[in-house]
């Protein structure tokens, strides 16, 4: 088969009802990651380091983080390679590093990264709609 | 018996041929597809009422210079009625002047297109049309590849109904495959040489790649799209791709006097998106129309809501028509 479809919206569905099990408070992101897609990757994946220290906001950073790892995938099975590396945002070091490999990417790779992560966020507010109802 | 010829239809706009605002549960108005490749079509009756419209204004303007030997103000004079069409009044006014509203030919409607049913005459006075039109499928159509040029889009059934309507020759390409200029991705490292593409959905391979010179014979006249961003893909994909690349917005109406939405007037729209290029094969009993007077193209309004700017594309004709 020469088409392959990425199957955003089934990875999407996936997300989202993760999300709501852990803590139905995050299913609002969806909307807000949907937004940080234009100004970058970088953007889009340090939010999550912002997140990660305040016990409140753990399982919203847990599902930045979680969507980025999804699409980091099916990334790869397109053959473009997204870096991923595992950081705490207390390591000055490591962030500086994985934003500096972030910013790298060739533009044609960021380029396709940036239109199917927006395509992600449109899926993810779609079925956030969908379950949000309490 | 019939003399051949067909349109090529280019969109310089979105353009819906389909169900109107409201006409379908859901609200959302769908276009017209064609029910093998789910691809959008525009009916031939469509293009039959744009050309017949066009021509009945040119036949106002004859009508209208009938009378403007006699006076200069025949429009406000018929300002003053409210009961008639405007065409209906200067065929009456015509009349009053004892002449014969036998036009020129060459812009008469009811000759080419068919005369439309009156009462009192047998059969309702309906003529056949001589000048037949079928529905209009698409050639090439424009799909958005993140960090790549935009790309146009076939299958070998829309090429098939291409090549039987112009006569072309050249063999049809095989699902997924474009010119050897297609400007895709090589990822070296799976391990093929093939050339990626990639959308906002999913991503393509292409396994066959042709000359350059052989996908130039799939571009219709008077169409300005290089051979380089010519993909064709598999008929089976056709229509997941189409959906993909359709023009889709939601869209309100306000109230008159407050920034807010009229109640329910909302609704969702798609279209085929500008770049699109159609073909329709036309059919003609006898020579000499000119629609276009003595151009081959012209610009031409299809579809409905041209309230928010829809509907503008460029035809051309070509074949055995004039």
């Amino acid at each position: 088969m020469a088409w392959k479809t990425y199957d955003l919206d089934r990875i999407a569905q996936k997300l989202v009802l993760d999300a709501k099990e852990r803590d139905k408070d995050s299913l609002g992101q969806a909307f807000k990651m949907r937004v940080a897609v234009a100004y970058g990757l970088e953007r889009f994946w340090g939010e999550h380091l912002r997140l990660q220290g305040k016990k409140a906001d753990e399982h919203k950073a847990k599902y930045w983080k979680e969507t980025w790892d999804q699409l980091v995938a099916v990334m790869l099975k397109a053959g473009v390679k997204i870096p991923n590396d595992s950081v705490q945002s207390d390591n000055e070091k490591s962030v500086r590093s994985m934003a500096e490999k972030l910013w790298q990417l060739d533009i044609q790779d960021q380029r396709v990264a940036i239109a199917v992560l927006a395509q992600v966020c449109d899926c993810l507010v779609w079925w956030t709609q969908r379950y949000k109802k309490k | 018996m019939y003399k051949k010829a067909y349109g090529i239809i280019e969109t310089l706009a979105p353009l819906h041929v389909g169900a109107a605002a409201g006409e379908e549960s859901g609200n959302l108005n769908l276009i017209f597809r064609d029910q093998f490749t789910q691809t959008g079509i525009i009916a031939g009756s469509s293009i039959r009422g744009r050309f017949r419209s066009d021509m009945r204004s040119k036949r106002i303007e004859w009508l209208e210079s009938c009378l403007s030997n006699v006076s200069n103000d025949f429009k406000d004079l018929y300002l003053a009625k409210d009961d008639t069409s405007y065409l209906n009044w200067l065929e009456e006014e015509v009349k009053k002047l004892g002449q014969s509203l036998e036009c020129p030919k060459n812009l008469d409607e009811h000759n080419w297109y068919g005369h439309h049913a009156v009462e009192g005459r047998p059969d309702g006075g309906t003529t056949e049309a001589i000048v037949k039109f079928e529905y209009a499928s698409l050639v090439w159509l424009p799909v958005f590849c993140p960090g790549q040029p935009v790309v146009w889009i076939s299958c070998p059934r829309l090429l098939k109904r291409y090549k039987l309507i112009t006569g072309c020759d050249a063999p049809i390409p095989k699902p997924y495959t474009a010119a050897k200029t297609l400007r895709g991705r090589q990822i070296s490292d799976r391990g093929t040489a093939k050339q990626i593409l990639f959308f906002n959905l999913g991503f393509m391979e292409i396994e066959q790649q042709i000359e350059a010179e052989a996908m130039q014979k799939w571009i219709p006249q008077g169409v300005d799209l290089a051979v380089e961003s010519f993909v064709v893909v598999g008929d089976n994909d056709i229509a997941m791709l189409h959906d993909m690349a359709l023009y889709r917005q939601s869209r309100i109406k306000m109230m008159d006097d407050m920034k807010k939405v009229d109640g329910g007037a909302f609704f969702n729209v798609e279209a085929l998106p500008e770049g699109s290029v159609l073909i329709f094969p036309i059919a003609l009993k006898q020579s000499g129309w000119k629609p276009f007077g003595d151009d081959a193209s012209q610009d031409m309004y299809f579809g409905g809501l041209e309230s928010v700017g829809f509907g503008r594309c460029h035809v051309t004709l070509a074949g055995d028509y004039q």
